[in-house]
């Protein structure tokens, strides 16, 4: 099953300046998407059930800490609104959704792994499970590309 | 009345009991199978040494950087879990109804006591009412479903407090009291109150992942 959509994305922050060298696939194949959720069903619905929404995670995430604390970058947050979406739509999810979430993944948060949530969760986990996702749509950015950096262009 | 009162306290209280214990051993069995069928690394994982290390840490008060940055929320938290947990089971009402339908019987709260554990919970209650409509960060992640789960939290005790008081209209209270009871028992599976099963394991987990893969502490 896949859905199409002509909508245009901007590939980079306007102020970076940098090409993005991330071809847009504008298909979103929900079979792909649901194979991974299904292998990791158990800890998707595990940290769902457990997040308390106490938002105690946000002063481990140090983006939160030295962004005047924007609720964006709380790690609960980060999880819940891309991960966690996904999850609960069955992977159902549109082109335009992957690439908002594409900036919560990789713009808000560096996988420093340093996050702690008091009940547990494994907050970094459940994110590179939601890169890992947006990966096999071909949405990431350039330099989160799995080549050597010697070939980037 | 006293139809319904009898209806509350004999089958409804069986089928509360029943979804209680059989829900949550049906969440575990579920979640211990996905987890063998497709994701058994976790169990791999798990390091009974580093697993304790971490929920004993978390478990005592201002035992991780997270419970010293937030100190009135560690306070609060500690104090009303450990109220929500001991009352019901230490309360001198209930251990006398043990005593009356299966003859058993264990230490009870001094009533005082008991009143003042209960005034917590309610306390804490609506000090988590107040971050969920006042602290911008509790209200982004804030859903309709967390207020419910607090309100089925707080009900028992308030309609408890209410009921041993014998403030007006406590019979009515009463079997509020206990069928609000039967309602959070038979939450607990299917909600996130589910997460007092399932702590020991996340943290568990987590702590594992620290203490033998990144070797470093997770408190």
């Amino acid at each position: 099953m896949t859905s199409n959509h002509s909508i245009v994305f901007e590939q980079d922050e306007p102020s970076s300046g940098q090409q993005d060298l991330v071809e847009i696939n504008k298909n979103v194949c929900v079979e792909e998407i649901n194979a991974i959720l299904k292998e990791k069903k158990d800890k998707i619905a595990t940290a769902l059930k457990v997040c308390a929404h106490c938002t105690l995670c946000a002063d481990s995430c140090f983006l939160y800490r030295s962004k005047e604390q924007v609720t964006e970058h709380m790690p609960s947050h980060k999880f819940i609104t891309s991960l966690g979406v996904i999850y609960k739509k069955k992977g159902k999810v549109t082109i335009e959704e992957l690439y908002e979430m594409r900036e919560t993944l990789w713009k808000r948060c560096v996988l420093c792994t340093r996050c702690s949530c008091p009940l547990g969760i494994n907050i970094p986990e459940l994110l590179a499970i939601g890169r890992r996702i947006l990966r096999t749509q071909g949405v990431y950015h350039s330099y989160s590309e799995n080549q050597p950096l010697t070939e980037m262009k | 009345m006293h139809n319904f009162y009898y209806f509350a306290t004999g089958p409804l209280a069986w089928i509360a009991f029943l979804v209680f214990i059989g829900g949550s051993i049906w969440r575990f069995r579920s979640l211990l199978e996905l987890a063998r069928r497709k994701d058994s690394i976790v169990f791999e994982y798990m390091d009974t040494k580093f697993a304790l290390r971490s929920i004993v840490h978390w478990l005592i008060p201002f035992g991780s950087r997270s419970m010293k940055i937030n100190p009135t929320m560690t306070v609060v938290t500690f104090l009303f879990h450990i109220c929500l947990f001991l009352t019901p089971l230490f309360v001198f009402g209930h251990v006398i109804l043990w005593k009356e339908n299966f003859n058993i019987s264990w230490f009870t709260l001094p009533n005082a006591v008991a009143d003042i554990m209960t005034f917590i919970v309610i306390a804490s209650c609506l000090f988590f009412l107040w971050r969920r409509i006042k602290l911008a960060d509790v209200k982004y992640l804030t859903t309709p479903l967390d207020f419910i789960i607090l309100f089925i939290v707080a009900a028992p005790f308030i309609s408890g407090f209410w009921a041993y008081h014998q403030f007006p209209g406590f019979a009515t209270m009463t079997i509020i009291h206990i069928i609000s009871g039967e309602i959070m028992l038979m939450a607990i599976p299917f909600t996130k109150l589910f997460h007092m099963f399932l702590f020991p394991f996340t943290r568990g987990y987590i702590g594992s992942e620290f203490g033998g893969v990144r070797m470093a502490k997770d408190w």
